[in-house]
C-alpha cells in the first residue's frame, strides 16, 4: 500500500512534530547517561503513531506502507542523533519476521512489535575476521529442538530486545539456519560492547549449549539464505537512511556557523576556501539524499537493478556522511573540537552507521563482483 | 498503472526496433578517419533519419514538429539510443538543445520558424565567451548599437563549438554601453553567412577543432533577429530549458553506464605490469565498483530530477549539483580507464576521433573531460552558485 501525496505530506509532518516536541538533540545527550540509553516514553509514543507498524501488513494489523515512509523516520531520527531501538526492532527483525513464513508464533510476535509492546534486534551473521574462528553460533539436533553454542556480536539494543533473530549453522549437514529466540526462554550470556557512538547500545550475545525448541526456526536452508539476503539489504537501506539524515543536520550547522562566524572583518562564509567546501559537501549530500530517496521509492529488494540501485544509493550516503561530518568539524574550527559541541556525536554515528553489518564495503564489493562476473561486452 | 506500464514498454520495444534495423553500422569506426566536415555531415543526416521516424523530439509541441508526448519518452529513446550503440546527434547539441528552446521561450513568429531548419540539421553554435569574459560573462564587450533598423556588432567571441559549421548563433552583446553590466546586454539571433562574420577554429588540447573563435566586425542584425526585449538579455540567456539540460543528461548518464561495462571489460584483457588482467586486481575492482556506484546516484539524481520536471517544478539548484556530480565522475572515471591502458593508451593515434567521451581511446577522453570541468560554468562557479545562491553564503567581493 503506497500513501497518496498528501498523506505523505501529514505522515512527514507527524514524525517532525513529534520529534520536534520530544526528542532533542541536548535530551538525547542527557540519555547517554541511562540505563538502556533511550527515552521509553518516546518509544511509546513512536509505537502508538503507528510507526513500528510501518513495514508490517495490513492483514496482520499493520499499517502497511513501506519503505517510503520508513526512510522518513530513520532519517528524521538520524537528524536528530535520536537513540533507541527503531532501527533494530521496527525495521530489521519486523521485516525479517515479515518476510519468514507465517506461522502463529510469527504473527503473535509481529503483533507485539507492531503495537511497540514488544522490542525485537536481528543479527547479521558476519565474516570471520582475524583471531575469530566462527561467527555462526553451531545448532546440534537435540530432541524437540536445538541445542545451541557459539556467540553473535555485534547485536544492536539486545540489552532491551525480548526476541533476537539469529543465524546459525548446523552442526553436521552445515545447513543454514535462522532463529527468533525469545530471550527470556534461552539461556544466554550477554556482554556489552561499548560503541564511540552513545546514542547506540550493542552486545555480544553468547549461547553455551541453549535449548532453542523447534518453533523458534524461522527458515531454514534456501529459505534462510534468502531471509538472510534481504535483511541484509534492508540494514544497508537503514543505516543509510539514518546517514542522510544525519548528514544533512550537521552540513545545516556548518552553513549556519559559517554564516554568523565573523573573521578577518567578514563572515567566513563569505571565503570561497569554506564557500566551496560547504557547496561540496551538499552535492555530496544531495546525491545521497536523491539515490536513497530512488531506493525508498522503488522499495524492491529482489529485482537485480533495483538491488544495484540500493546498494549504491547505501554504499554512497554511508560514505557521504563521515565525509561531511568531518568537513563540518573543519568548517567550525576548534569550537567543532570540543565535547560540548554536537559535531563530533554526528561524526561518531556517521562511523558507526558505515560499519555496521560488515561495513559498507560489502555492498561495494558486491557491485564489484556483479560487474567483472558479466561476460565481455555485456 | 498497468496501461501506461505497457504503453512505454511498447514505445520502448518500437525505438529499440527501429534503431537495430536503422543505425548505421560500422559508424565508429567510420566516424575516427573521418574529416570533421564529414563529421558534420553525418550527423546532419542521422538527425533527419531520427527526426523523420519521430525520435528526435516527440517530447516538443507539435506546433514545433514534435508530438506532444512526455518527457518519459525522450528518457526511453536516449536509453536506447545507448543500448543498441547508435550515434547521438553532438554537433546538434546546442541546436537541439539550447537553441530551440529559447526560440520556443522567447522567439517571435518569424524567429520561430528557424525551428524547422534545427529538424532539418542546421548546426547552432553560441556566441557567449569572450577573451576577457569567460567565468564573469556578464563582463563582456562586444557591442551592438542600434542604428535604424540594425543593430551594428563588433567585437570577438570565442570557445564557440562547431562555430565553422553553424548556420546561426544565440549571441550575447551589449546594447548599452552605459547601463550596469547585467543590465546593457541583449540576446540575438545571427545569421553566420552575414558579411563582417568571421570564424576561426581553434585547436584544442586534443589536437582537434572543435570549437572557434568568432570576430564580428560591423556586422548588421536586423531588428527584428533580437530575442526578448533590450537590455534583457542576461535573463532570456540564462532561461533555457531545464528539461532540455536534463534530457541531455540522461544520455549522459547512458554514455558513462556503457563506459564502465567497456571498462570491466576490457580489464579481462589488458595486463598489469604483474603480468595479471586488471580485473584481478583488487585495488583496480574497487576503482571501478565505486564509478558503477556513482553512475547509479547519478541516474537517481537524474530520475529525480526529471520527476519534478515532470511534476512542473524548475530544476533549481539540481542544475549545478548535476554538473559538478557528473563532471567530477567523468574525469575519474576516464582516469581510471586510461591508466588501465598503459602506455599503449598513450600511443598518438595522428588525427584525434572527434566523437566525444566514449570513443574509447581513454586518455583523449580523460582529456576531453576537462571540457566539462570548465564550461558552462566552471566547476567553480557552480560552487560559487550552490554556496551563495542556495546555502545564502555572502558573496566574495561585492559585484560593482
Amino acid at each position: 500500500m503506497s500513501l497518496s501525496l498528501e498523506e505523505r505530506r501529514t505522515f512527514r509532518s507527524s514524525v517532525d512534530g513529534l520529534l520536534s516536541a520530544r526528542a532533542s538533540i541536548a535530551e538525547g545527550r542527557h540519555l547517554a547517561s541511562t540505563e538502556h540509553g533511550f527515552d521509553d516514553g518516546l518509544w511509546r509514543a513512536m509505537a502508538e503513531l503507528g510507526w513500528t507498524a510501518l513495514l508490517l501488513p495490513v492483514e496482520l494489523g499493520g499499517v502497511g506502507t513501506g519503505m517510503a515512509e520508513v526512510r522518513v523516520v530513520l532519517e528524521s531520527l538520524g537528524e536528530r542523533l535520536v537513540p533507541g531501538p527503531f532501527m533494530s526492532s521496527a525495521v530489521l527483525a519486523t521485516g525479517a519476521l515479515v518476510d519468514a513464513e507465517a506461522s502463529a508464533d510469527v504473527t503473535s510476535w509481529l503483533d507485539r512489535l507492531g503495537d511497540g509492546s514488544a522490542i525485537a534486534t536481528l543479527a547479521l551473521p558476519l565474516i570471520p575476521t582475524l583471531g575469530d574462528s566462527c561467527l555462526w553460533p553451531e545448532a546440534r539436533l537435540a530432541p524437540g529442538g536445538w541445542a545451541l553454542s557459539g556467540s553473535v556480536p555485534e547485536v544492536l539494543h539486545a540489552d532491551v530486545a525480548d526476541l533476537i533473530i539469529v543465524f546459525a549453522r548446523g552442526a553436521g549437514d552445515e545447513d543454514d539456519l535462522v532463529f527468533a529466540l525469545d530471550r527470556k526462554a534461552i539461556p544466554h550470556h550477554m556482554d556489552s560492547f561499548p560503541l564511540v557512538d552513545q546514542t547506540r547500545r550493542m552486545q555480544t550475545v553468547r549461547f553455551a549449549e541453549s535449548f532453542v525448541p523447534e518453533q523458534m526456526t524461522l527458515a531454514r536452508g534456501a529459505a534462510a539464505r534468502e531471509l538472510l539476503r534481504r535483511a541484509d539489504l534492508r540494514a544497508a537501506f537503514a543505516c543509510a537512511a539514518d546517514s542522510l539524515g544525519g548528514a544533512r543536520a550537521v552540513h545545516a550547522m556548518a552553513v549556519a556557523y559559517a554564516q554568523e562566524r565573523v573573521q578577518f572583518g567578514r563572515p567566513i562564509g563569505s571565503f570561497q576556501a569554506i564557500k566551496h567546501k560547504l557547496a561540496s559537501m551538499y552535492v555530496d549530500l544531495v546525491s545521497s539524499d536523491d539515490a536513497v530517496y530512488e531506493a525508498a521509492e522503488q522499495d524492491d529488494l529482489d529485482s537485480p537493478g533495483a538491488i544495484r540501485l540500493l546498494r549504491s544509493a547505501a554504499y554512497h550516503a554511508l560514505e557521504a556522511y563521515p565525509r561531511i561530518a568531518g568537513d563540518a568539524i573543519q568548517v567550525h574550527g576548534g569550537i567543532g573540537f570540543t565535547w560540548e559541541h554536537d559535531a563530533h556525536r554526528y561524526f561518531k554515528r556517521a562511523w558507526v552507521n558505515r560499519a555496521l553489518f560488515a561495513g559498507s564495503e560489502r555492498l561495494r564489493d558486491a557491485v564489484a563482483a556483479e560487474l567483472f562476473s558479466a561476460p565481455v561486452g555485456a | 498503472m498497468a496501461v501506461v506500464r505497457d504503453t512505454t514498454d511498447a514505445y520502448r520495444e518500437r525505438v529499440h526496433g527501429w534503431l537495430l534495423s536503422n543505425r548505421p553500422e560500422g559508424w565508429r569506426e567510420q566516424l575516427k578517419t573521418a574529416s570533421q566536415d564529414e563529421v558534420v555531415s553525418f550527423y546532419r543526416d542521422w538527425t533527419r533519419k531520427l527526426h523523420a521516424a519521430g525520435l528526435l523530439v516527440p517530447h516538443w509541441p507539435a506546433r514545433f514538429g514534435g508530438e506532444d508526448r512526455g518527457l518519459a519518452e525522450q528518457v526511453i529513446i536516449q536509453q536506447e539510443l545507448s543500448r543498441t550503440q547508435s550515434p547521438r546527434p553532438r554537433t546538434m547539441a546546442i541546436a537541439l538543445g539550447h537553441a530551440a528552446a529559447t526560440l520556443m521561450n522567447h522567439g517571435s513568429p518569424a524567429q520561430q520558424r528557424l525551428i524547422a531548419g534545427i529538424l532539418d540539421g542546421d548546426v547552432w553554435c553560441q556566441g557567449f565567451s569572450e577573451p576577457q569574459a569567460g567565468s564573469d560573462l556578464a563582463s563582456l564587450r562586444t557591442s551592438a548599437l542600434p542604428r535604424g533598423d540594425v543593430y551594428v556588432v563588433n567585437g570577438q567571441k570565442t570557445w564557440s563549438s562547431f562555430a565553422a559549421h553553424a548556420a546561426f548563433c544565440l549571441l550575447l552583446a551589449r546594447t548599452d554601453l552605459g547601463a550596469p553590466k547585467h543590465k546593457g546586454l541583449s540576446f540575438f539571433v545571427m545569421d553566420m553567412s552575414l558579411p563582417g562574420v568571421t570564424v576561426r577554429p581553434i585547436r584544442q588540447a586534443t589536437g582537434s577543432s572543435e570549437f572557434a573563435e568568432i570576430f564580428l566586425d560591423d556586422v548588421e542584425i536586423p531588428v527584428a533577429w533580437r530575442l526578448g526585449q533590450e537590455g534583457d538579455g542576461w535573463r532570456t540567456a540564462q532561461t533555457t530549458l531545464s528539461s532540455e539540460r536534463v534530457i541531455q543528461l540522461v544520455e549522459l548518464v547512458e554514455g558513462l553506464r556503457e563506459a564502465v561495462c567497456t571498462m570491466a571489460g576490457e580489464a579481462q584483457v589488458q595486463r598489469t605490469h604483474g603480468g595479471q588482467p586488471w580485473a584481478q586486481s583488487e585495488r583496480f575492482r574497487t576503482d571501478v565498483a565505486r564509478i558503477a556506484i556513482d553512475v547509479e546516484v547519478l541516474s537517481a539524481m537524474t530520475h529525480r530530477a526529471m520527476g519534478n520536471l515532470i511534476a512542473g517544478e524548475s530544476l533549481g539548484a539540481a542544475a549545478s549539483t548535476l554538473k559538478l556530480f557528473f563532471s567530477e565522475l567523468l574525469q575519474r572515471a576516464t582516469q581510471i580507464a586510461a591508466r588501465m591502458s598503459g602506455l599503449g593508451g598513450l600511443h598518438d593515434p595522428g588525427e584525434p576521433p572527434d566523437l566525444g567521451y566514449t570513443s574509447g581511446d581513454w586518455f583523449s577522453d580523460h582529456l576531453r573531460s576537462w571540457t566539462w570541468t570548465i564550461a558552462a560554468g566552471s566547476d567553480e562557479i557552480q560552487r560559487n552558485i550552490i554556496g551563495e545562491r542556495v546555502l545564502g553564503l555572502p558573496r566574495e567581493v561585492a559585484s560593482q
